[in-house]
């Protein structure tokens, strides 16, 4: 593995441990304590960690990825944690684990050989064996964990997979017997003093314990992983089931597999306390008659949603709002979902404005994402390193209706929105999030918007605020129209304004209606 | 060549005295003359029990002449022993 990308896996790493303090509100409970595994974004979904000195079980189906989380959890405590661990697998042998996760990077049978990690291999054996009546395999497996702890020194152990052994050895096993010799293994292990993290199949495998209900009653700690496919890549979630006597996030967890192991994306705990907003500082657009008509800008921290047809300016917009904090000196996040980058750029620049300065003195970061199978968790993420890496105050979302579209979880956008909205108020970041409202054609019922004249808006509750921008036929001519429809806490005109989109981007003229 | 079987237990319990207890009756068998017994505590000796791979016990390895054979569980019958240890294989019992 490359300097360089060690490198940015420590950055990461602090970056985490920085957005940690701003999100972790909630206090472990129980006195039980964490061992931190430092798989990325694992520890945050378990609120610090894994029961320390606790059996955690993780049921899943094959190629949901639980060798890799598991081999992860040694292999970050070897290389980050300075804790080594023991990998015990009862299906693959050491050499295929080592082999097959060499892909990332990981240098498993260096390290060892170094000392820092240790493989138990309890694969049967070549020459095979045969087995009559009953067998105990629970005082042997104990011997050798307590044997290679004790010359490691470690701590953590990694056990892949359970449920084979129980398929070998334990096949006439009714519930009872299995239960209780899941039971003497944690213990076991327990009383080693190691924290375990432990897999099985999930039901319908043989090699499974889920058939003697083991997982329920027997460990302390559940988590299942699970993969769909998508249109464009496989969705991978896992789930916390139960973690006994420690808080932990509940709710289906998105995570990927990435060239550098395992990225779980858990959900940001919204703190609704911290949520104040200085109405006494504005963020302007720069079009001084729409900052008029906010009171004198955009309140601070406050997310406002801009929506209107194709065509009618949001982009330009949200452009004036880049631009004009950019020239106050401030950072701004732009979350490019609708155009390419290069094409924002080029549009910027037909107007004569130059955002390339702001990027090149780092206070101008664009947060892309794919166009199919966007996960919605990820990207949360990746808006927060960004305004965390360059201390923005404005962010820009154009749009979240292509974040709808690209999508498959439409839930999960409206989630994003709050978790964003919950995080931005923490920091006092000011939001716009550009829709695409069919309004002129009438709304499409999978739209988050419907009609926006009745009340019923979805997202009226997470926005503070909505600026509606409108085509209206009249006299031969369409005429573009701009209605601020609420601006949470704050006076603002309720007229209709008359504006245009030209060279000089978005001019607001004299209202509608009067005249006009 | 030396003729030497390993049996690995797990502490003094009775299942290891068991076992141990109906292979030396076995050692009394014609068909397992000069062969060695070397019994193994694995809380004792748990490196060999790595080397060997021991997952469940009693296991009765056949370490030396080759190939290595491995028997694990319930010893006290002496045709399972000798076919598991190919020490014995199916025609030449029936013909004996």
């Amino acid at each position: 593995m490359g300097a360089g990308k060690r490198g940015d896996r420590t950055e990461l790493r602090n970056k985490r441990e920085h957005l940690r303090a701003f999100w972790n509100s909630r206090v472990l409970e129980g006195g039980v304590t964490k061992l931190e595994t430092g798989v990325s974004g694992f520890d945050e979904m378990l609120e610090g960690g894994l029961p320390e000195g606790r059996t955690t079980l993780v049921s899943a189906g094959p190629g949901c990825g639980k060798t890799v989380l598991l081999a992860e959890f040694i292999y970050r405590g070897a290389t980050e944690l300075n804790e080594p661990g023991i990998f015990l697998t009862f299906e693959e042998r050491p050499e295929d684990i080592q082999h097959n996760l060499a892909n990332f990077g990981w240098n498993l049978k260096g390290l060892a050989d170094a000392g820092q990690l240790l493989f138990l291999d309890a694969t049967l054996p070549e020459e095979g064996e045969t087995v009559h009546g009953r067998v105990d395999w629970l005082a042997p497996m104990l011997a050798r964990i307590r044997h290679a702890a004790e010359s490691l020194g470690a701590r953590r152990i990694a056990v892949d997979n359970l449920g084979a052994v129980f398929l070998r050895y334990e096949a006439s096993a009714d519930a009872r017997l299995a239960r209780e010799r899941l039971f003497r293994f944690a213990d076991g292990i327990k009383q080693l003093g190691l924290t375990a993290l432990v897999s099985t199949e999930r039901a319908e495998s043989a090699a499974s314990l889920s058939r003697y209900g083991v997982e329920e009653f027997v460990s302390d700690g559940l988590i299942e992983l699970d993969i769909d496919s998508g249109i464009g890549s496989d969705v991978r979630t896992m789930w916390v089931r139960k973690l006994r006597g420690c808080g932990y996030r509940s709710g289906k967890v998105l995570f990927e597999i990435t060239h550098d192991g395992l990225e779980v994306y858990p959900k940001i705990p919204i703190d609704t306390s911290i949520g104040d907003t200085d109405f006494t500082i504005r963020e302007r657009f720069g079009i001084p008659p729409l900052d008029k008509a906010l009171g004198g800008g955009v309140p601070q921290g406050h997310i406002m949603l801009v929506a209107g047809n194709t065509g009618t300016g949001k982009s330009t917009l949200a452009m004036h709002f880049v631009k004009q904090g950019l020239s106050d000196g401030e950072s701004v996040v732009w979350v490019a979902l609708e155009e390419p980058v290069r094409q924002v750029l080029k549009t910027a620049r037909a107007h004569g404005w130059d955002l390339e300065a702001g990027m090149e003195a780092g206070r101008l970061q664009f947060v892309t994402a794919p166009m199919l199978d966007v996960i919605a968790d990820k990207l949360l993420y990746q808006v927060i390193d960004a305004v965390i890496r360059c201390g923005a105050c404005r962010v820009v979302v154009d749009s979240i209706s292509s974040l709808e579209s690209a999508s498959m979880d439409k839930e999960g956008v409206r989630e994003f929105m709050m978790q964003l909205a919950g995080f931005a108020k923490t920091l006092g970041v000011t939001v716009i999030l550009n829709y695409l409202s069919g309004d002129t054609f009438g709304a499409n019922k999978e739209q988050l918007l419907g009609s926006l004249t009745t009340n019923a808006l979805r997202l009226s509750s997470i926005v503070d605020g909505i600026i509606l921008l409108r085509y209206v036929e009249r006299d031969q001519g369409v005429h573009k129209l701009l209605t601020i429809l609420k601006l949470r806490g704050s006076a603002h005109v309720k007229d209709i304004l008359r504006y245009e989109i030209n060279q000089d981007g978005l001019s607001l003229g004299e209202r509608f209606g009067v005249g006009g | 060549m030396k003729k030497l079987l390993r049996l690995y237990v797990v502490g003094k319990t009775m299942s290891a005295a068991e076992a141990l207890e109906s292979i030396q009756s076995h050692l009394a068998d014609p068909a397992l003359e000069n062969w060695e017994l070397e019994v193994v505590d694995v809380l004792e000796q748990p490196q060999l029990a790595e080397e060997d791979r021991i997952i469940a016990v009693p296991a009765l390895i056949r370490k030396l002449p080759p190939p290595m054979r491995r028997l694990v569980g319930d010893l006290t019958n002496r045709e399972q022993l000798l076919l598991g240890l190919d020490i014995l294989n199916r025609e030449q019992e029936t013909r004996e």
